[in-house]
């Protein structure tokens, strides 16, 4: 659906975006992160044919986007930082001109601006003049704008900017309807967000793609087998923790009140022989955590770190 | 095509729905009411003298064209203002990005926003037409001369008009617009008159050919010369061309 080949982007000698490449399958969600200034908005730009590329090439639906533009644009939705609105006209009248500038025939027009304005809750302000309308109004007529044309890629910036709780777990449920009919890349800082909704990430930092896996198998990756067990027991038993810290597998051990924490390595086996031992210590074991690992620290982890470090776990398909 | 007409239509809904449109077009038609009276008058006067004592006035010269220029002098500004926001205010408020970003082409875009702007500066000038044509009810007169003066008028707007769409898309503040298009509008007209310091022959000639004042007195003396469609519509096109490009440009930056 959405193939990207090297793509870069150079202002003089800065590389805004270093030889990306990734790939999107039909129907999937896909979350595209980054800290800010890591190149999201540039490559979403560029996938639009907003701008074009130092190099490499973008194809949409298969087709080429700089070579046959108005074709390939027909199929992307997209809706940047800044919802692109006229502040002088109607709701409805903005909608029906975005569905005609996107080549919307006469005839489905009515209904696609219905199903838009229906699925972001806008009936109410249909005939109302957009620049009257709050902030978390403007926010979803842009996601309506994007979506009226019902194209086969939606491209999201930052989509939930502005919008109260509520509104965000809307948002939330309109892309997990939307994700199968369309293909979809979200692009976000905001984690919990890519949690909640997308299957693959796709992480940048500084221009460069740092890694592209599915959420599970990304978290497996980074931790690189290193998981943190929080143990609860009754009596403390300090001499025995002395003795665990001997083991091959401990990596660390810290002790607060009658809580344990240990980072372990190894798999399923290290957390068995773990557990066997505290029960055999006797100290009494009353509750055993497995921290899962959330997409923060990845992320926090992947960003902050040294690019080169993160080269060998970079990639290996998606 | 059914795209620039798409904007074409979206820009002069925009226009006719906003009170600055209207604003302007009271201030014009107030300027010209308060002067087309006296002008008349000041008429009538001189007609009725003897040609010795310089009557016997010809109403296409005392009346028309000093409406005229009345009327050119004030679009002069006004057009600047009317084509302002076309571009400028697209790259301000970032919908600019739904245009690139959707299947449209750039010349779609130029033309759209073009013609939408030059109708509405258009509508002005049947506005001023009406004056003349009330005198026809009391007065008989040739209607050649005053067709031919406003048709030159009417492609002297356009050329504004095209002026005024080039500086609107080179910044982004509505104001900055409206002070080069101003600035590039006078230097257009005013050009021809380098033409009398020039020693070198072929140069002042075609510097003089440059002036559009020198082509539009053709037009207002109601002679149609080609040359001057074709200084106008070359002109015209050229800045629309400029426009186009520095649109286009935006996606190689």
């Amino acid at each position: 659906m959405i193939e990207v080949e090297n793509l870069s982007k150079f202002y003089g000698d800065r590389a805004a975006i270093k030889k990306l490449s990734f790939k999107v399958d039909q129907g999937q969600l896909v979350g595209f992160l980054g800290p800010n200034g890591a190149g999201k908005t540039t490559t979403m730009k560029i996938l639009t044919g907003f701008m074009s590329p130092s190099e490499g090439q973008v194809k949409i639906c298969g087709i080429d986007i700089f070579e046959n533009p108005m074709e390939a644009k027909s199929n992307i939705g997209y809706l940047p930082e800044h919802p692109p609105l006229y502040h002088d006209m109607k709701v409805f009248d903005y909608l029906r001109f975005v569905a005609r500038l996107r080549g919307v025939s006469k005839d489905n027009e009515t209904s696609y601006i219905n199903k838009a304005l229906d699925s972001l809750d806008l009936k109410s302000v249909k005939g109302r003049v957009i620049g009257h309308l709050s902030k978390g109004f403007k926010q979803r007529v842009g996601v309506a704008q994007a979506i009226v044309s019902q194209p086969k890629v939606l491209i999201f910036d930052e989509p939930t900017v502005g919008l109260d709780p509520t509104q965000v777990a809307h948002f939330r449920e309109l892309i997990k309807e939307l994700k199968g009919n369309h293909t979809i890349i979200l692009s976000t800082h905001i984690l919990p967000e890519v949690q909640a909704s997308c299957e693959k990430v796709i992480i940048i930092n500084q221009g460069q793609i740092v890694a592209q896996d599915t959420l599970k198998n990304l978290s497996n990756k980074t931790s690189s087998g290193i998981r943190r067990v929080e143990v609860k027991v009754r009596r403390v038993k300090e001499s025995y923790i002395k003795d665990f810290d001997t083991l091959e597998y401990i990596k660390m051990s810290t002790l607060a009140g009658n809580s344990i924490h240990f980072d372990l390595s190894g798999g399923e086996e290290s957390l068995e022989s773990l557990s066997s031992r505290i029960v055999e210590s006797g100290m009494g074991l009353l509750s055993m955590n497995v921290a899962s690992e959330r997409l923060e620290d990845v992320f926090i982890d992947l960003t902050k770190s040294k690019t080169n470090e993160l080269k060998n776990i970079t990639n290996q398909g998606v | 095509m059914m795209k620039t007409v798409l904007i074409f239509k979206k820009e002069l809904k925009s226009y006719l729905t906003s009170p600055i449109y209207f604003l302007l077009a009271f201030v014009f038609t107030a300027f010209l009411s308060l002067r087309f009276l006296p002008i008349v008058f000041q008429f009538a006067q001189l007609s009725s003298m003897p040609a010795q004592m310089g009557g016997g006035a010809n109403i296409h010269q005392n009346v028309f064209m000093v409406h005229l220029n009345l009327v050119y002098l004030i679009l002069l500004f006004l057009t600047p203002l009317i084509t302002m926001k076309l571009i400028a205010e697209e790259k301000k408020e970032k919908t600019i990005d739904l245009l690139l970003t959707s299947p449209v082409s750039s010349w779609s875009i130029t033309m759209g926003k073009f013609f939408a702007a030059w109708f509405v500066v258009s509508l002005l000038l049947v506005l001023a037409l009406l004056y003349p044509l009330c005198l026809a009810l009391v007065a008989d007169y040739d209607f050649g001369p005053l067709v031919g003066s406003y048709l030159g008028m009417f492609l002297m707007l356009g050329l504004n008009t095209s002026i005024g769409l080039f500086a609107s898309s080179l910044t982004s503040s509505s104001l900055m617009a409206a002070f080069i298009g101003l600035l590039m509008t006078l230097g257009v007209m005013l050009s021809g008159s380098l033409s009398g310091s020039i020693n070198h022959p072929f140069w002042s000639k075609l510097v003089e050919q440059l002036s559009l004042v020198l082509h539009v007195q053709d037009f207002f003396n109601g002679v149609l010369e080609s040359s001057a469609f074709v200084f106008m519509f070359t002109t015209l096109f050229l800045f629309c061309f400029l426009t186009e490009r520095v649109i286009e440009s935006s996606r190689w930056r």
